[in-house]
C-alpha cells in the first residue's frame, strides 16, 4: 500500500511527459530541467544532488 | 581523434561501473571510488568560462514538473518522519530492492553516470551557443 503512492507519482510523472510531447502547452522534463540548468546556482545544486545520490545508492545500499 | 577519445572515455566508464558496482557498500573505499566521477564532473562544471544566460530552451509550463516534485518530496519527508518504513516506504527503500544483484546495480550506476555526463554536456552546449 505504502508503494502505491510512488507509482502514482512515477505513472502520473509519465502521463505529464506524454501530454507535454503531445501538446506543448507543457514543457517536457528535459526541456523544464535544460532551462533550470541555465542557471549556475542550479547547476551546482543539480551537480550536488547528483553526486549526493551516487554516494546514498551505490556506497551505502542494503542488500536483504 | 576525438571520437577515438570519446570511445575510449566510454569504455573507461563501462568498466568502473562494472567495478564499483561490485564493491561492497558501507566502506570508506567505496565511497571514494563512487564519488571519483563526481570530482571529474565537478572540475568539468567548474572550468572558468562564461555561460551566457539565453531563454531559448524555455517552451511550455514548467508548474507541472514542480507541483510533482513538491509532491515526492512530501512523500519522502512523511517516510522519514513516520519511522514506520514498511507502511511508509522512502524511495531508497524501494530502489534497494532493484539493487540485490551485480548486473542491476551496475545498469543503475550507467544510469547515474548517464545523468552527470548530461550535466556536463548541458554546459558544453550552453557555452557553444555563446
Amino acid at each position: 500500500m505504502g508503494d502505491l503512492v510512488w507509482f502514482l507519482l512515477l505513472g502520473a510523472a509519465l502521463a505529464l511527459e506524454v501530454y507535454a510531447r503531445a501538446s506543448g502547452r507543457v514543457a517536457t522534463l528535459s526541456g523544464w530541467v535544460g532551462g533550470l540548468l541555465e542557471r549556475r546556482g542550479a547547476r551546482w545544486l543539480a551537480f550536488l544532488g547528483w553526486a549526493w545520490l551516487g554516494w546514498h545508492l551505490f556506497a551505502r545500499y542494503t542488500l536483504r | 581523434m576525438r571520437r577515438r577519445v570519446l570511445a575510449g572515455v566510454c569504455l573507461a566508464a563501462l568498466a568502473w561501473a562494472w567495478w564499483v558496482s561490485g564493491l561492497r557498500p558501507f566502506r570508506w573505499s567505496t565511497t571514494v571510488a563512487v564519488e571519483l566521477p563526481a570530482l571529474l564532473v565537478g572540475w568539468l562544471l567548474a572550468r572558468r568560462t562564461r555561460v551566457p544566460r539565453t531563454t531559448t530552451r524555455r517552451s511550455g509550463a514548467g508548474w507541472p514538473w514542480l507541483v510533482l516534485l513538491a509532491a515526492a518530496a512530501t512523500r519522502e519527508l512523511v517516510a522519514l518522519l513516520a519511522g514506520d518504513r514498511r507502511r511508509y516506504p522512502s524511495l531508497s527503500r524501494l530502489v534497494d530492492a532493484l539493487l540485490t544483484t551485480h548486473v542491476e546495480r551496475y545498469v543503475l550506476v550507467l544510469a547515474w553516470l548517464g545523468v552527470g555526463a548530461r550535466l556536463v554536456a548541458n554546459r558544453a552546449r550552453a557555452v557553444r551557443r555563446g
